[in-house]
């Protein structure tokens, strides 16, 4: 080795450590990731109680990679190179053909899955009204065959028929209606829901088993509220290249339609779309205003039937359609609501309860066993 | 604190090194003594105390030795109680739950389990201070009188927490003295970023692979998916642990300690007598020349010589874990060194191609004993390695082997020394450019893959 080529090496190595070791300093922190859709390691606080007995160490090593300079750009770079590699997929999220990232379906946990069919059939025993059941399939059930070849990807289609052979409330098929549209863009290229399109199929699927006349498609003004959306898959894939998409809504927002939103017990007016959401990441939040325990929403046409969910966010983009069929519809999220359920079916005159959740939701929460109590 | 971390990599060392170069040569000891404690308690601050009392037992053992040189009685008897204390803090903190819990499975035995955090590095840093009162006891070093020299030899934290073993002897003259150079401290350079890139990017990276079929039930495990787990762990534990072994070399040149190798491309052996040669060389040795040695080694005769194979080797299985698992793999490694002795070994002189596959075998099939947590779990592995288990193979086989693919095949180049000849073979113009642009590339990739960790192990909090 050239003397020259040992110092440049020993100065490139300097630098590079000393480099960052210095712009970590200068950097100021920031409190929320964009790219990642999630809040990053602030400063731990010391102190020698949390040095011994807490876990100062670990948090300050979880702060030294979350606030490092350029840390988006490093995610990138390491998601090309897995690429490079010839990899698919990069934490757990495949890149597919026409940008699509779409996140595989693993084995069910078969004891909560029991756990969660039980808890609705016990909503059927004593509802005192008849309760449909749905699951949404996701893109990587519609559209497996965007997959890469021989990706590992459990089946949906064999949850739902497990499901279906299992429930006592009346199921309803979403399946047949989506892969019938599969050609369409009826999910999300960067985020695990479905879209507005989507969303219109699985509403028609319904109205027609409900047995209700769902308006025709060519009805809709259909309008695009966003064309910078990068969802979730986007946000934990690393293929920051993947360009953005548009949310369209279906659906005028009206004064026919009163929401109360109840965010944190006490009632608030709410509405259906919520424009600040927009210039945010989260931009599916748009719809309602994104997670909440409890939607109470009427309508002008008091003569129709009125109508329970209980939801996962794949209803947020379906409800509006719902709002000309129905006089009154709540919404009432199992994983924020905290109050009996079968008081609240007591204390209201449902004339149906519609259970509907993607089938991944379905077979990973475990707060669906409260539909039972 | 690992090597490979952000906070390591631009906190740490940056800092270390800095300071190092800067202080006076006479505070340099003073300078490693103070960050060593920094990097060793810093996941738990509280076993610094009992790496301090390491330290002081051993000093003092080392000191009373030789004060005894001449009385071999009473030096003996130090050594005696030396050692005891060492193993005996060993067998605490590393081994109590595992006899305890073994002992309960007896009538009237209920022994309380500790659930101990197991020290880092334990298993390395008692075997390093162990032999030290011994070295000097048989003259083969001279006693170290300044503490805060031996504290730094100890602690020293390149080689703490995932070796090589370093022996006091073959630092003692550079504890004193360092001289430094551009060209060391460029060698030191080189060296880390080769055991940074075998770490980050190939270890981690194919580690994933072992992850995916180890995390499998016994019935669903394919032959292929069985097989390329495996494969995958083998690569996976080389380049994990002899990348560390090549970042503690490396730091170790930056700061003017010269360590020894410690791996030798092993899956290169014609033999597992030869394997055991090239594979952790120093925990081999150590064991060779503190445990076979003194018992006879080879020269009382073929009976005894079997003997202390079996108990050199169910030592060194036992020094990888707590776990009764770790004993059976070192009696397997010993089964195999001792039909090599008696007459294997001569038939494999004659057909090394025969030799190679033969160990590459037995290594891969060894780490199924050494990786899985009982028998139980390793012998289901084993039925659908040889019988197929679930099928010969099944679609996601196929997919991770085109997913893992490049990067298993890059792992097979790299554990052979044919990258490092074709690079020595380049004309010295080219290699001087070519030197501090791969060094440069390696520390931007590593640096990407560490700050998106998903998934970075540290292999060795067993050991």
């Amino acid at each position: 080795m050239m003397k020259k080529s040992n110092w440049i090496q020993i100065f490139l190595f300097c630098l590079f450590l000393a480099g960052f070791f210095v712009l970590n300093l200068c950097t100021p922190d920031r409190d929320f990731s964009e790219q990642e859709n999630r809040y990053l390691q602030l400063r731990p606080k010391f102190s020698c109680r949390e040095l011994f007995f807490g876990d100062y160490t670990s948090k300050f090593e979880t702060y030294t990679t979350d606030q490092f300079p350029f840390r988006d750009s490093w995610i990138s770079l390491k998601a090309r190179s897995e690429i490079l590699l010839g990899k698919k997929e990069n934490n757990g999220v495949y890149l597919c053909p026409g940008n699509t990232l779409i996140k595989p379906f693993s084995e069910p946990d078969e004891q909560l899955l029991e756990t969660n069919i039980n808890a609705v059939n016990l909503l059927t025993e004593h509802a005192g009204c008849p309760v449909y059941l749905t699951l949404v399939p996701g893109a990587s059930e519609t559209w497996a065959d965007k997959l890469p070849k021989n990706a590992p990807n459990a089946s949906q289609t064999a949850v739902i028929d497990t499901v279906r052979a299992r429930t006592e409330a009346q199921y309803i098929d979403l399946t047949d209606a989506l892969a019938a549209h599969a050609e369409e863009p009826i999910y999300y290229r960067t985020d695990h829901h479905w879209t507005t399109l989507g969303a219109y199929y699985g509403y028609s699927a319904l109205m027609q088993a409900m047995e209700l006349q769902p308006l025709p498609l060519e009805s809709f003004h259909r309008r695009i509220v966003s064309d910078s959306f990068c969802g979730t898959s986007w946000s934990s894939s690393g293929f920051s290249w993947v360009p953005p998409e548009q949310i369209e809504t279906f659906v005028e927002e009206t004064d026919a339609v009163h929401v109360t939103n109840y965010p944190s017990g006490k009632p608030v007016e709410g509405r259906m779309y919520h424009d600040e959401f927009l210039g945010q990441k989260d931009k599916y939040s748009y719809f309602w205003g994104g997670n909440t325990p409890l939607l109470q929403i009427t309508t002008a046409h008091t003569d129709a039937p009125a109508l329970l969910i209980l939801r996962d966010s794949y209803m947020d983009c379906l409800s509006p359609f719902l709002t000309e069929h129905f006089s009154r519809i709540d919404i009432l999220d199992l994983r924020y609501y905290r109050t009996s359920l079968q008081t609240y079916l007591q204390e209201h005159d449902f004339d149906a309860v519609l259970v509907c959740y993607s089938v991944s939701n379905f077979c990973t929460d475990s707060s669906v066993y409260l539909a039972g109590r | 604190m690992v090597f490979s971390s952000i906070l390591f990599l631009f906190l740490y060392l940056p800092i270390v090194l800095a300071v190092y170069y800067i202080v006076p040569v006479k505070w340099r000891n003073l300078w490693l003594f103070i960050v060593n404690f920094v990097f060793y308690g810093w996941g738990e601050p509280v076993y610094i105390l009992l790496m301090l009392f390491s330290i002081c037992v051993n000093y003092v053992s080392g000191r009373l030795v030789y004060r005894y040189r001449q009385e071999d009685k009473k030096a003996r008897r130090i050594l005696l109680v030396n050692t005891v204390v060492n193993l005996g803090m060993l067998m605490f903190f590393k081994y109590y739950d595992l006899f305890a819990e073994t002992l309960n499975q007896l009538p009237f035995c209920s022994l309380p389990l500790l659930a101990l955090e197991l020290p880092i590095g334990i298993s390395f840093y008692t075997f390093q201070t162990m032999s030290y009162p011994i070295d000097v006891y048989r003259g083969d070093a001279d006693v170290q009188k300044n503490f805060i020299s031996f504290g730094t030899f100890v602690a020293l934290f390149p080689q703490l927490i995932a070796g090589p073993i370093v022996r006091y002897k073959d630092v003692a003259d550079q504890l004193g003295f360092r001289a430094n150079s551009a060209e060391q401290f460029a060698s030191g350079v080189r060296r880390f970023a080769v055991g940074l890139g075998k770490k980050v990017l190939i270890a981690n990276n194919i580690g994933a692979l072992w992850d995916f079929y180890a995390a499998k039930a016994p019935g669903e495990l394919t032959c292929l998916g069985a097989w390329l787990g495996i494969i995958a762990f083998a690569l996976q534990i080389y380049f994990d642990f002899s990348g560390y072994s090549d970042m503690a070399i490396g730091l170790g040149r930056m700061l003017g300690f010269e360590f020894k190798e410690n791996f030798d491309y092993p899956y290169l052996s014609s033999s597992v007598t030869e394997f055991w040669r090239r594979w952790h060389i120093s925990l081999g040795t150590w064991f060779r020349d503190y445990v076979y040695i003194p018992l006879g080694g080879n020269r009382k005769g073929r009976a005894r010589q079997i003997f202390n194979i079996l108990v050199v080797w169910a030592l060194t299985g036992f020094w990888h874990g707590a776990n009764w698992t770790f004993l059976l793999w070192g009696l397997y490694y010993a089964v195999f060194l001792i039909l090599e002795k008696l007459f294997l070994l001569k038939w494999l002189k004659k057909a090394p191609a025969v030799g190679h596959i033969y160990t590459l075998l037995i290594a891969v099939c060894g780490w199924v004993l050494f990786q899985l947590n009982s028998v139980g779990q390793a012998f289901d592995y084993y039925r659908a390695m040889f019988f197929g288990g679930a099928g010969l193979f099944a679609p996601e086989d196929l997919f991770n082997l085109g997913a893992f693919g490049l990067i298993l095949a890059i792992a097979v180049f790299a554990s052979m020394p044919l990258g490092k000849k074709l690079f020595s073979r380049l004309p010295e113009k080219l290699r001087s450019v070519a030197a501090p642009v791969l060094v440069v590339l390696v520390l931007v990739l590593s640096t990407a893959y560490l700050v998106d960790a998903t998934y970075n192990p540290f292999l060795y909090f067993r050991f």
